[in-house]
Formats: C-alpha cells, structure tokens, sequence
C-alpha cells in the first residue's frame, strides 16, 4: 500500500500511457480514499487543461472529466436555469464534498447513490474516452462494466434542449445518500425520458408518454429493502414521487 | 520498506515540505505537523469539522488524497486570526454564542469565510446550502446562521470604512 506512486501529467496522452501502463486515474479522490488503495500507482488528471474544460457547442454543453460537481452545477445552470443536472449535482452530499467531486470520477465510479446517473441518462449525455473520437452513449456505458474499467472519460456532453425536466432524490435529510434517484428530461408535451437510479438492478429508462412511464414503471420497477423501509414501501415512495415530477395534464413544470 | 512521498505546500501563507506516506489524507498530514487547529471527527467526510480551504474552495481534508493537494494553497481557521486578533467571522461567532464546545467551529468559521468572499450579503438559505457539510451537535444551527450574518455586516460595514 505504501508503494503507491504518484504521477501528475499535463496532458491527455500522458494520461492514456499511465492508464495503459496500469496506472489509475485520481479525479476529486472521494472514492479511492475509502478504499484500501492497494494499486501501483496514482495519477492526478486535474493538470490536464481539456480535463477541465466548460464550454457550450452548437451540440450541447460539454464538460470535462476533472470538473467538480460545483463548477459544473453553476456553469450549466446559467446556460439552462434549473435544469436537472445542474439541481441533481448542487443537491449531492455538501458543499465541500461538492468542491471535490468530479464528473468523470462520478461517472467511473458510479456508486449507487450518485446523483449524477439518473439525469445523465435521462438528457442522452455522451461520453468521449481519451484517446477516441467516438461518441459513446451514457446508458450504454453505465451498464457495462467492463467499459467502465477500460477506458479514461475525457468529458461528457449533453444536449441543451433535452435537460430540461425535474429531478428528485430520496434523502431521509439533505445531506444523506440518496435511496434512489428520478430524473425526467421533457422531450416535447407527450414525450419524455424518464431515469431511474437505485433499482434493484440499478439503473432504469422508461419513454414514452406520461401514463406509458409510469404503467411501466410501476410494473416493472423493483428494489431492495433498505435502512428500515420495505421494498414495497421504496416502491410506492418512487411511484408517487415520479407521478409528482410529471406535469399535470401534460403541461411543463418549468 | 516505506515509500514516503515529500511534496510542498503552502499553509497559511508558508510554503513548506511536507514527507508523508502516499496514502495519507490531508487531514492526517497537517494535524502530525502541529495543525491541529484541524480538527478530526469522523474521517469519512460527513461532519465538516476538518474543512480547510484549499485553492480558495473548501474541502473535507480528510477526504483529500494529501498528494493530490501538491502544490496547493491551504488555509486553516488560524490564517484568519487569533484570541489577540480575531477575524470579523471568529468575533461573530463568539458574539452570537454560535460556539458551545468548539469543536466544529473552525470548519463553520472557513466554510463562512468562503462563502462572504464569494458573496458577501448572504441570505438564511445560501447560508443554510453554504454550511450544509458542517454539523453542529452542540448549538442547533440557529445561533450559528445569526453569527453568518452578523459576520457578513461587520464584513460590510469594515468594506465600507
Ligand atoms: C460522505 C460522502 C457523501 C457523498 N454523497 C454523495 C451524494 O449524495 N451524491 C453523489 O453524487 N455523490 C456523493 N458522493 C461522491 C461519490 O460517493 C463518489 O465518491 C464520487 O462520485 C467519486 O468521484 P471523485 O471525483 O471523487 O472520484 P475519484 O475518487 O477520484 O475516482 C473514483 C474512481 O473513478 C476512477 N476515475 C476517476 N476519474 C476517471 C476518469 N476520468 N475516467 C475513468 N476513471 C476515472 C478512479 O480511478 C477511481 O477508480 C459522496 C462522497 C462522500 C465521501
Ligand atoms: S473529519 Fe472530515 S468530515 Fe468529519
Ligand atoms: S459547538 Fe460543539 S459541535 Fe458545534
């Protein structure tokens, strides 16, 4: 454990050799600490310039891996107000956690409470991997695993027109992991992508139409039983509060 | 054998080496080298009473990997003032009775200290959202929100001659 070494590159390639060669990338570092760190070596991506990158394209809003959850819940919030990436990460865990949590070290790590996922697949977010210039689609990425560990996130675009929508976490008080997480992008006035995170089988999409969603949903959604609650009652908590993220009688809720 | 790292850092304005294992978190690395105006209460970052600000944001030291703060400019509650000499935030604090036993109070006082700087007229939510990593678990958070805003005032008023 104590011959963790520690690398500090300037650049995308240098970082793709020192992940080619073993090495794993350290981003905010909130989840490697709490693990037994028993690997041959670290390196910190947060020199690297394009890691760190905010920028609005005519394809959306790009967001480097480094960026703290801070600087990307204020950066996307003044180009789109409200929307649910930027409430779903000024929600996540408190202010100086936030300052350290980063994108790509979130989407890597993927924990189950992460309050990045839901609204990630649910806006149709794409991944750029260094090295690559194939865009990957998010919902496929978070459900492999194996691509997951193969490959160095470089950033993660979203598109502005499909961010707009609510979100929801299920905290028992503010700062708290959250059971589970709902997202809803609002695609037109009878059409939306709606994500779940937290499932019994993690994380879950529905489309369609408001009633379509829920029916599914409800029939299809399960989870496990957790810090006293049942599973039926998780259950019937997520339902209620998908039902309330919907607008009623199909009008927004911007 | 034991691979110890030695790194610089600047504490309270003195740039200085630190050597340390190249596991250890932030939080270990400044309290064995006598911050322990730093305080550790859980070490799995739910309590805020190790908050330092490092690179002009606050953080959980003992959730920072001390190696990736290489290079960094860190500031403990002692860079603001002292008994003799105490910050507008630390009189406020005392002021307002926000203090009890004192030992989240130097994270509540950095975590004040950078919201003012970013916005000096806080109100009660942004003070609430700005402290939201900080438990107290001796003075049930009112007095401590009347203490950020009586700092954010002598802030002001000492801003405006
Ligand atoms: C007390 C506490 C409460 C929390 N609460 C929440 C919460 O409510 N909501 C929430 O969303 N999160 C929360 N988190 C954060 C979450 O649990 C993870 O710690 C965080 O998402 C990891 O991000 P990081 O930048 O710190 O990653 P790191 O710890 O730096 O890295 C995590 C993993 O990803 C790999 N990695 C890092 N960057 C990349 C990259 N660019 N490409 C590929 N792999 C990479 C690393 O090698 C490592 O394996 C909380 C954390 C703590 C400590
Ligand atoms: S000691 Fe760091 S958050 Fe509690
Ligand atoms: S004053 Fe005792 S924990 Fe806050």
């Amino acid at each position: 454990m104590n011959d963790l070494k520690w690398f500090f590159p300037e650049s995308g390639s240098e970082c793709l050799n020192l992940f080619n060669d073993g090495f794993q990338p350290h981003a905010g570092g909130t989840f490697l600490i709490k693990t037994s760190l028993k690997l041959s070596g670290l390196f910190d991506i947060n020199s690297v310039a394009d890691y760190k990158i905010l920028k609005n394209t005519d394809t959306g809003i790009v967001l480097g891996s480094a960026v703290s959850y801070t600087d990307a819940a204020s950066f996307l919030h003044a180009a789109s107000p409200g929307n649910i990436i930027s409430v779903a990460l000024s929600q996540a865990a408190s202010t100086p956690l936030r300052n350290r949590i980063s994108i790509g070290g979130s989407i890597a790590s993927s924990p189950k409470w992460s309050d990045i996922t839901a609204p990630l697949a649910a806006s149709g977010a794409v991944l750029r991997f260094e090295g690559s210039s194939e865009d990957i689609d998010y919902a496929v990425y978070s459900a492999d695993r194996k691509m997951r560990k193969n490959n160095l996130v470089s950033s993660v675009s979203v598109p502005l027109d499909s961010i707009k929508g609510s979100y929801y976490r299920f905290t028992f008080t503010g700062f708290d992991y959250p059971t589970f997480t709902l997202a809803v992008s609002k695609r037109s006035d009878d059409f939306f992508v709606c994500a779940v995170n937290g499932a019994r089988d993690g994380l879950r999409v529905f489309k369609g139409n408001s009633d379509a969603v829920i029916a599914e949903a409800s029939q299809t959604l399960s989870f496990n039983s957790e810090r006293g609650m049942s599973e039926d009652y998780i259950l019937s908590r997520a339902i209620s509060e998908l039902r309330r993220l919907f607008p009623k009688g199909g009008a927004d809720d911007e | 054998m034991n691979n110890l790292l030695s790194l610089d850092f600047t504490v309270n304005g003195k740039s200085e080496t630190f050597t340390f294992k190249p596991d250890a978190s932030l939080l270990t690395v400044l309290r064995d080298n006598g911050r322990t105006e730093v305080h550790n209460g859980c070490e799995t970052g739910d309590c805020g009473s190790c908050v330092v600000i490092l690179n002009g944001k606050t953080v959980n030291s003992c959730m920072v990997l001390a190696a990736s703060a290489k290079g960094g400019d860190i500031l403990t509650v002692k860079a603001l003032g002292d008994i003799y000499n105490p910050h507008p935030i630390q009189r406020a604090f005392a002021e307002s009775g926000a203090v009890q036993c004192g030992f989240c109070t130097p994270g509540q006082v950095l975590s004040t200290y950078a919201l003012l700087l970013e916005n000096p007229d806080p109100d009660v939510e942004q003070i609430k959202k700005a402290l939201d990593g900080n438990i107290c678990r001796c003075t049930g958070y009112k007095k401590i929100i009347e203490a950020v805003l009586m700092a954010g005032r002598l802030m002001r008023e000492a801003d405006n001659g």
